[in-house]
C-alpha cells in the first residue's frame, strides 16, 4: 500500500541518524522526528480514528523516545523499537479514555465525545449499491469503519503490515509474539475484515 | 486452508516475503491446487481493499531541543498544533498586564542599565554612576581586547603550527632522502650481483647455442658433399654410357658407310668391266 516517497526512502536508510540521535545529537533526533512524525501520527489514527488523541500519542511517543533513547543500543532495530514504544503509547491513552469515561460525572457527555473516536457507518450509499461508483474517500472510510470492528489483535497487525509496510519478522518483535502467530493473526484480520465487508454489502466491484 | 502452515504461506507470498526459491514452488503450488489459488484471488482481493485507506497529511511540529533531562525536555516539548493554545495564553496574559497597568499606573523604563517598575506616578530615581557599572562602551572595549587578544593568540597558534609544520616537512624530507639513497645503494649491490648472474647466465647459453650450431652444421655440411658427390658420380656415369652410345653409333655409321662405299666401288667396277667388254665387243 505503501507508495515509495522520498520520507520513505530516507526512512529505510535513517541508521546514521538514529545512530548520531543515540548519542545525544539533538539535530539528528530533530530529523528522526521529522522522519517519522507522519508514520507515527498515521499509525496512531488508524488505531483510534481521531486526529486529536493520535497528535497526542504521537507527541508522546517522541517525547518517550527522546527520553530513551540513548538507552538503544542497535539502531537497526529503531523501527520496531520505535512502534513498540507507540503501540504501549496507544494502549495507554486507551486505558486513560476509559479510566476517564468510567469516572466522569457526565457520562453522557463523555459518550458522545467519545463516539466522535469512531467513524459513525455510513448512511446508506454507494456501498450498498454496486452499480454506483464507489468514491475513494467513502471507500476509505468504510475500510477505516471495518478496521475499527476487528478484535484488538487483528487490528494492529493489519495496521502494522498493510499501512506500515512492517516486516513480519518485525512486528513478531514489537508484538512479543512469533513470526507464525503474526502470520495467522493477518490471516484471519483480513478474513473478518472480508466477514464484515460482506455484512455491510460490499462487494467487490472493480477489485 | 486447514494447514496452518499453508496460510503463513499465503501470507508470505502476499507481502512479498518469500525467496526466489520459496515464491517458484509456491505459485507451482496455486497452479496445482486451484482450492489454494482461489483462496489467493480472494485474500488479493480484500488486500487491496484495505490498502485504499491513504496516509493522513500531517505537519511535523517544531522540536525545541534542550540539553539535560528528559523532563526538561518535555517542559521545551513539541508544538504541534496545540501551539495555538500557548499564543492565545501569551497575548491573554500581555493583555492584563497592559490592563492591570493602565488602571494601576504601572511606569516601566530603563535607565542606564536599571529596570524601573514603578505603580502610580512614576519617580525620579537617582542613578549613582558607579566606577564599576559596565556601560556599552566599556562592553565594546573589552570585547575589542578579548578580540585583539584572540587576534594574537590565533596568530601565535598559527605561527607556531607552520614552524612545526616547516620543521617536520624538512625532516620527514631528509628522512625519505635518506631512506631512498640506502634503498638505491642497497639495490646497487644487489643489481651488480644479478647483472653479473645474468651476463655469466648469457654467455653459458651462447656457448651451448654455438656448439650446436656448429654441431648441426658440419653434419649439415657432410650431408650435403655426400649427396653432391653421389649426385656428381651418377652424372659422371649417365655421360660416359652416352659417350659410349654415341662412339658406337658413330662406328656402326661408319661401317655402314664403308660397305656403302664398298658396293659402289664394286658398282663402279662392274660398270667399267661392262663397259669394257662393250667396246671388245
Amino acid at each position: 500500500m505503501l507508495a515509495e516517497t522520498l520520507q520513505d526512502f530516507a526512512i529505510k536508510y535513517s541508521d546514521q541518524i538514529v545512530r548520531k540521535a543515540t548519542g545525544g545529537n539533538e539535530q539528528a533526533f530533530s530529523k528522526l522526528m521529522s522522519l517519522w512524525y507522519k508514520r507515527i501520527y498515521n499509525f496512531s489514527y488508524k488505531y483510534f480514528l481521531n486526529h486529536d488523541t493520535a497528535m497526542d500519542v504521537t507527541q508522546k511517543t517522541f517525547i518517550s523516545v527522546h527520553k530513551s533513547i540513548r538507552k538503544l543500543k542497535d539502531v537497526t532495530s529503531f523501527k520496531p523499537w520505535l512502534y513498540r514504544i507507540a503501540l504501549n503509547k496507544c494502549h495507554e491513552e486507551e486505558r486513560r479514555m476509559k479510566r476517564r469515561k468510567w469516572f466522569s460525572l457526565f457520562g453522557a457527555n463523555e459518550d458522545s465525545q467519545q463516539g466522535e473516536l469512531w467513524l459513525e457507518p455510513p448512511a446508506e450509499g454507494p456501498f450498498y449499491n454496486p452499480d454506483q461508483s464507489v468514491d475513494d474517500k467513502e471507500l476509505e472510510e468504510l475500510v477505516l469503519e471495518c478496521l475499527s470492528e476487528l478484535p484488538e489483535e487483528q487490528r494492529i497487525l493489519i495496521i502494522m503490515k498493510e499501512y506500515e509496510g512492517l516486516k513480519f519478522r518485525e512486528i513478531a518483535v514489537v508484538l512479543n509474539i512469533s513470526e507464525s502467530t503474526a502470520k495467522s493473526r493477518l490471516y484471519y484480520g483480513l478474513k473478518t475484515m472480508k466477514l464484515i465487508l460482506e455484512k455491510k454489502n460490499f462487494t467487490y466491484y472493480g477489485f | 486452508m486447514d494447514s496452518k502452515l499453508l496460510y503463513e504461506e499465503l501470507m508470505a507470498y502476499l507481502y512479498g516475503e518469500m525467496s526466489a526459491g520459496e515464491k517458484k514452488q509456491f505459485e507451482q503450488r496455486l497452479l496445482e491446487n486451484p482450492e489454494l489459488a482461489g483462496e489467493m484471488k480472494e485474500m488479493s482481493q480484500i488486500k487491496k481493499v484495505v490498502g485504499q485507506v491513504k496516509d493522513k497529511e500531517v505537519i511535523d511540529p517544531f522540536f525545541f531541543g534542550a540539553k539535560g533531562t528528559g523532563t526538561a525536555w518535555q517542559t521545551a516539548r513539541i508544538i504541534g498544533n496545540s501551539i495555538l493554545k500557548p499564543a492565545i495564553g501569551l497575548a491573554a496574559g500581555i493583555s492584563l498586564i497592559i490592563i492591570l497597568g493602565y488602571f494601576t499606573g504601572l511606569h516601566v523604563s530603563t535607565d542606564a542599565g536599571y529596570l524601573n517598575i514603578t505603580f502610580g506616578q512614576s519617580v525620579e530615581r537617582s542613578v549613582t554612576q558607579n566606577d564599576n557599572y559596565v556601560n556599552t562602551d566599556k562592553v565594546i572595549d573589552i570585547v575589542n581586547v578579548m578580540l585583539q587578544e584572540e587576534r594574537a593568540y590565533q596568530a601565535d597558534r598559527i605561527d607556531n603550527i607552520e614552524k612545526n609544520f616547516s620543521t617536520r616537512l624538512t625532516s620527514g624530507y631528509q628522512n625519505q632522502q635518506q631512506e631512498i639513497n640506502s634503498a638505491l645503494t642497497e639495490n646497487a649491490v644487489f643489481n651488480n650481483q644479478m647483472i653479473t648472474k645474468f651476463v655469466r647466465q648469457m654467455q653459458q647459453d651462447n656457448l651451448e647455442y654455438l656448439e650446436r650450431y656448429f654441431e648441426l652444421s658440419n653434419s649439415a655440411q657432410q650431408q650435403y658433399v655426400l649427396t653432391l658427390l653421389t649426385e656428381f658420380s651418377a652424372y659422371l656415369e649417365s655421360q660416359r654410357e652416352e659417350d659410349l652410345r654415341q662412339i658406337v653409333a658413330g662406328l656402326s655409321d661408319l661401317k655402314e658407310n664403308q660397305e656403302l662405299q664398298k658396293m659402289e666401288t664394286d658398282q663402279v667396277l662392274v660398270s667399267i668391266l661392262n663397259t669394257v667388254n662393250n667396246q671388245n665387243n
